[in-house]
């Protein structure tokens, strides 16, 4: 089930995010587009930061830009990545992005409302509903050490992949990663990403 | 619309839709009856849990476990394919038992799925009850009624619970009736149906033993009869009880007992377990002649006995 808003968003669906909620989120969630055609999405974490996935920004090089709400285009460069986690922050320099609020990924349960921020098959800003579906740990790409995730059954497309997973309060709670089985939306949880950002401050 | 969804109100409804899979889920456990992908179960009674009868694909070695574990065995105590039901009794089992929904489900009301398929974790997605169907002819009888759900079926979640937004029961998930379609048997079905399954092991169902095709009876042949419908039967199985009554090749049935029997679903529908072991009249016409027979309904057999 998946009730698709796109910006001016109305969240009149029972299961939406109120619409003060999601017009306060939107600037928060960017597009980002690098050396391919298909874009991905990024999550604002500081004005001039954004983390997305490590596999959208890989070989993008100079092409990459971080695309606003507003429309506006901001030149991009990789500072850190983690394949291993599949993060990377960018910077964009001079930018003032609105960071957007970070959620306590722990204190999330099984069944909670969330909603994917992103652009599916290169739809700008489109919200996706669903729930919690799972909270567990998965083998990373190398088959190394089993991580934390977030699984949901919010519906996730190519585009969505960076943007960000919210709670019902409209706090980012993941960052979407990738779908398992067509149909089982698996993010990153916000704890995770803030414990790599701090371990490489 | 003009309703403007209120903060508040969301985060509620967030919060009283992981109230209600936690406490279905303190019911739902992991089944553990095939090779690689467990499914899942609901404890129904103390100590006895309805599980999917698909996914058992053996009947020894069965295993039950919670989120707290350790796995417990499970004795298969009885199992139905036309209702994908089967019955487990696992001694020791200290899981709560499952709460049915306070009324029946409606149409269009949320939903939740909720199983335990692997690694003893709880899992769930969301929709809506999409659908209220039957009475349906499964593989080995009639499905009186089940429940569709647009709710994802995540691998594992046969024998898990749809549930109401509090956590009551709505039914008992199964994507093996119907071509992979996510249905759900109705929890009072379902109870109802655990009783026999665990007393006896089978559901009785009547059985004549006869395969049949619905036909159009052209007028002059039918018996001195007005209606037009009945069964042409085109099988009469060895020592079954249609064969011992007398039933031929090419018969066309029209009643059973005081009934008309237009199609298979019909005769399906007469044939409940309350009949088996009594004899009954059916009617069919031989020759365009109307005969009637004393059948002695039996117990269909399961294809697995």
């Amino acid at each position: 089930m998946s009730p698709v808003l796109a910006p001016p968003a109305r969240a009149d669906h029972a299961l939406g995010l109120p619409a003060d909620v999601l017009s306060r989120v939107m600037p928060s969630i960017v597009r980002i587009r690098g050396r391919g055609p298909a874009g991905a999405a990024g999550v604002v974490w500081r004005g001039d930061a954004v983390v997305t996935n490590h596999h959208v920004v890989a070989g993008a090089g100079r092409a990459l830009r971080v695309i606003a709400a507003d429309g506006h285009a901001h030149a991009a460069r990789v500072l850190d990545a983690s394949r291993e986690l599949d993060l990377a922050l960018l910077e964009v320099p001079g930018a003032e992005l609105r960071p957007g609020a970070i959620g306590a990924s722990e204190r999330l349960r099984v069944g909670a409302l969330v909603f994917a921020v992103g652009h599916p098959w290169g739809q700008p800003w489109v919200v996706t509903a669903g729930i919690v579906s799972g909270l567990g740990t998965l083998s990373g790409p190398d088959r190394a050490a089993r991580r934390p995730y977030i699984r949901s059954d919010v519906r996730l497309a190519p585009g969505n992949s960076g943007g960000a997973l919210l709670d019902a309060r409209g706090a980012v709670v993941g960052v979407n990663a990738m779908v398992l089985g067509g149909d089982l939306a698996v993010a990153i949880p916000s704890e995770v990403v803030r414990r790599w950002l701090g371990e490489r401050a | 619309m003009t309703h403007v969804a209120d903060a508040d109100a969301v985060s509620a409804l967030s919060d009283q839709l992981a109230d209600a899979v936690e406490r279905a889920g303190r019911a739902v456990v992991q089944v553990n009856g095939r090779p690689r992908q467990p499914s899942s179960g609901i404890v129904y009674a103390p100590g006895l849990v309805l599980a999917a009868d698909h996914a058992l694909e053996r009947e020894d070695d069965l295993t039950v476990e919670t989120a707290a574990g350790p796995a417990l065995p499970a004795q298969l105590v009885g199992r139905d394919g036309a209702s994908d039901l089967a019955v487990l009794r696992v001694p020791g089992l200290a899981a709560e038992t499952a709460t049915p929904a306070a009324a029946p489900a409606r149409v269009g009301q949320f939903a939740l799925a909720v199983g335990r398929p692997g690694g003893r974790a709880l899992m769930a997605s969301i929709g809506i009850v999409s659908a209220i169907g039957g009475p349906a002819r499964m593989r080995g009888g009639l499905l009186e009624q089940y429940l569709r759900t647009d709710a994802t079926p995540y691998p594992g979640f046969s024998g898990g619970a749809l549930i109401d937004t509090r956590g009551g029961i709505l039914g008992l998930l199964t994507t093996g009736l119907a071509g992979g379609a996510t249905l759900a048997v109705p929890v009072a079905l379902a109870w109802r149906l655990a009783e026999p399954l665990a007393r006896q092991g089978y559901l009785s169902r009547g059985w004549l033993g006869i395969g049949s095709q619905p036909v159009r009876i052209p007028a002059g042949q039918r018996g001195g009869r007005a209606h037009d419908r009945g069964l042409l039967i085109v099988e009469v199985a060895p020592e079954s009880p249609a064969s011992r009554a007398g039933l031929l090749l090419g018969d066309i049935l029209v009643t059973l007992g005081d009934q008309t029997v237009d199609d298979g679903e019909a005769l399906q529908a007469l044939l409940g377990g309350d009949r088996v072991g009594r004899p009954v009249t059916v009617q069919v016409i031989r020759g365009g002649t109307l005969v009637a027979l004393d059948v002695t309904v039996g117990q269909r057999p399961d294809r697995r006995r």
